[in-house]
């Protein structure tokens, strides 16, 4: 990569880089620092990433490696609200619980999306978010295509059931 | 043989990601039956194409200088782009030289001193061309009067008259 391809791939991605780490850390001052670091260090290993897919695959990946070293560094794990919906079943019930598309607004959403587990966010985010392939995003995690597949598939049920119950739940 | 509820449920979130016309036809069977399947798919849906609207959150300005404080502002100066800066210089040097050689000059002016050798010297010239001259004009009249005056005025042995015979 160039000088002016990196230029160019910071231009097309930092906005992407930032709003991934936000999501994950859920911490504005954090997210800067590490959106930055990622781009910094892009240009430090330009010479061997390619512009294009495997720039942006290159950048969410370190991206997602630095957050969750900051949230290790942080103890995250005991920070993160929500995991208390891991052990809920998906709901499958049919009746007066549904999601109504009118009121599903974009704050329900993202408290939605935050009161999922990392791993999950980070699942739901890549595919949903940045629509990402299973095996590039199975690369990306380090996961394998079975565990990958059932944790989104679970992922967008709990994502469901939580818009649901904020919508019930005054 | 119908799918049940729980086996339709993976094969639901697999046609999430397959268009409609993809939809294998017993799903699309359990679909048509069952409220409660067609509801999760609806509701995947939504929430799928409410997570793909969802805004990025812009990089800060300053934080996008600092990038480039850190990366292209802090570029050193490979080996190539030394090697070009030298031949820039050179064909700098050479080309300032030949135009210098090749421009026609204009005459200095002299100095004070020089204006006056030259002065002096060109009196000098022409006083020994007048008196050259002054010397060719005598010795042109000298030379008509020779043959225009008798030797007799001009001092000489008259010669003596031949005879003249019938």
């Amino acid at each position: 990569m160039t000088a002016m391809e990196f230029q160019g791939a910071v231009l097309e991605h930092k906005d992407r880089v930032h709003s991934y780490a936000r999501h994950i850390l859920r911490d504005a001052e954090d997210a800067k620092d590490v959106a930055q670091e990622c781009l910094v260090r892009l240009w430090r290993h330009r010479e061997r990433i390619e512009p294009g897919p495997a720039c942006r695959n290159w950048l969410l990946r370190t991206a997602h490696n630095l957050c969750i070293d900051r949230l290790r560094r942080r103890h995250a794990q005991h920070e993160v609200p929500g995991d208390d919906m891991a052990s809920d079943p998906p709901d499958a019930r049919p009746g007066p619980e549904r999601l109504a598309q009118s009121s599903l607004s974009l704050r329900a959403l993202e408290r939605a999306l935050m009161s999922l587990p990392e791993r999950e966010r980070a699942i739901v985010l890549l595919r949903e978010v940045e629509g990402l392939a299973y095996d590039e995003i199975a690369s990306l995690l380090g996961l394998n295509m079975g565990t990958l597949k059932a944790t989104l598939h679970r992922t967008r049920e709990r994502l469901r059931h939580a818009l649901i119950r904020a919508e019930v739940t005054p | 043989m119908s799918l049940t509820c729980e086996s339709a449920r993976e094969r639901i979130h697999a046609a999430l990601d397959a268009p409609d016309d993809d939809r294998p036809g017993d799903v699309s069977a359990h679909l048509a039956s069952c409220a409660a399947c067609r509801e999760l798919l609806d509701d995947l849906e939504t929430v799928g194409g409410a997570l793909r609207a969802l805004p990025r959150v812009p990089l800060p300005p300053a934080t996008l200088d600092a990038v480039w404080r850190e990366t292209v502002g802090r570029r050193r100066w490979s080996p190539g782009l030394v090697r070009a800066a030298a031949a820039a210089v050179i064909v700098t040097a050479l080309c300032t030289t030949t135009i210098w050689l090749v421009t026609p000059r204009g005459p200095q002016q002299p100095t004070a001193a020089e204006i006056a050798r030259a002065s002096a010297e060109a009196k000098m010239v022409l006083g020994y061309t007048a008196r050259a001259l002054a010397a060719a004009r005598t010795a042109a009249a000298d030379t008509v009067l020779a043959s225009k005056v008798s030797p007799a005025v001009r001092g000489e042995p008259a010669a003596r008259p031949t005879r003249r015979t019938r």
